[in-house]
């Protein structure tokens, strides 16, 4: 999910917080009395009143109606937009010219890397893909590796796939990211 | 596509390049990417409600209205200990809200020494830790617990005694990572009565 939509979680909550707070520390103070003291006309019960006429009023299905839509394509919008999407597009190579593009789709060199990647003693399999990370390709490879593996042996592997990747793009601006994961059970333990 | 060599991988013999840039740490959005997600939902349900309340009003759909129920619920409500108890548990589920909307990203991530850009979660520093501690001769089972900067391993084993192993095998499996984990070991041993032993007695598994 993108930063923006993390943004916009942050400040509903921050909001849904505060009012939460603030309704029951009213709740508790009206009980306690100390909203009587702080707001001298503070009722002793509650009246609704002025709400029960507006939900008796003609318009009130209307709007009802109208918030439903309202809020439930905001709702589904706000949804959507926490399913990972961060696919990256096709890479333009050096010597692209306008109207002679040189081009490479953005997973290719990922899984040939990946594929290279899974070559290495101790990796059990690999996978890549190229993403867009905080406004700059990133050619990811999640990696898992045995758990008896030589870590140190790994990461040269993983550090010779990258300078591979980075000749293979051409390219100074794309970042890459290695994630391992250790398996659970190791399989080259099983051969006795 | 040109295909990348994985024969000079696995032996390290490639030409010595420049290497892609690091992309940095991986972090995850913690809390707030859960609960994110779920007040979408809460969002719906309440669309759902107001949607309902005005095809009832309508006539469309079957039913008693709820919004004027809860409104007539509510007229004359008082102070009481229970309406207090009910504004504890808001306060309370308000400042859980708060505090994940202000909480950090959750780092997890521990980094490979011998490349940059390469990375393990505190959940495989554990794995390794186990996969180290079940190497050693005389342990029969091993479960680890990880932060990014201390390691815990329980084992359970033959005797007391592996425990310097155990903890050697375990910091040579973990010396590629930085931060370096501190590492503590939990031994789980048959308790020995040495004196009930023949001298010639081994220890029993």
């Amino acid at each position: 999910m993108s930063r923006k939509v993390l943004g916009l979680d942050r400040l509903v909550a921050v909001l849904l917080g505060l009012v939460l707070v603030a309704a029951g520390a009213a709740a508790v103070a009206w009980y306690a009395g100390w909203l009587a003291q702080l707001l001298p006309g503070t009722p002793e019960r509650l009246s609704t009143g002025p709400v029960a006429d507006a939900v008796a009023a003609g318009w009130f299905a209307g709007a009802c109606a109208a918030a439903a839509v309202v809020l439930a394509l905001l709702a589904l919008w706000w949804l959507i937009a926490h399913v990972p999407r961060r696919g990256a597009p096709a890479v333009s190579l050096p010597g692209s010219r306008d109207g002679d593009r040189l081009v490479l789709e953005a997973d290719a060199p990922a899984d040939a890397a990946a594929e290279a990647l899974a070559a290495a003693p101790g990796v059990r399999s690999a996978s890549g893909r190229t993403v867009v990370d905080r406004g700059r390709l990133v050619v990811e490879l999640r990696a898992v590796v045995e758990p008896s593996a030589d870590l140190e042996e790994v990461g040269r592997a993983a550090d010779e796939v990258s300078r591979q990747l980075r000749t293979v793009v051409g390219r100074g601006d794309v970042a890459g990211r290695v994630r391992l994961s250790v398996a659970r059970g190791d399989r080259t333990a099983r051969v006795r | 596509m040109s295909q990348l060599d994985s024969t000079s991988t696995t032996t390290g013999a490639a030409g010595r390049g420049e290497r892609l840039q690091d992309a940095g740490r991986p972090t995850g959005a913690g809390r707030i990417g859960v609960l994110g997600p779920v007040l979408a939902l809460l969002l719906l349900a309440v669309a759902a409600v107001l949607a309902r309340e005005a095809l009832v009003t309508w006539g469309t759909v079957g039913g008693q209205p709820w919004v004027p129920a809860a409104v007539d619920a509510a007229d004359g409500l008082a102070p009481s200990p229970a309406l207090a108890a009910v504004g504890v548990v808001l306060v309370l589920v308000g400042l859980w809200v708060l505090a994940t909307g202000f909480a950090r990203r959750s780092r997890k991530a521990v980094a490979v020494t011998s490349a940059p850009g390469v990375h393990v979660t505190t959940r495989d520093v554990a794995r390794l830790a186990s996969g180290a501690a079940r190497s050693v001769d005389g342990v029969l089972s091993a479960s680890s617990s990880a932060s990014r900067r201390a390691v815990t391993v329980t084992v359970d084993a033959t005797s007391e005694d592996v425990r310097t192993r155990v903890e050697d095998a375990v910091r040579t499996g973990l010396r590629s990572l930085d931060p370096q984990p501190r590492v503590r070991v939990a031994v789980r041993a048959p308790a020995t009565d040495r004196s009930a032993q023949e001298p010639s007695q081994e220890v029993p598994a």
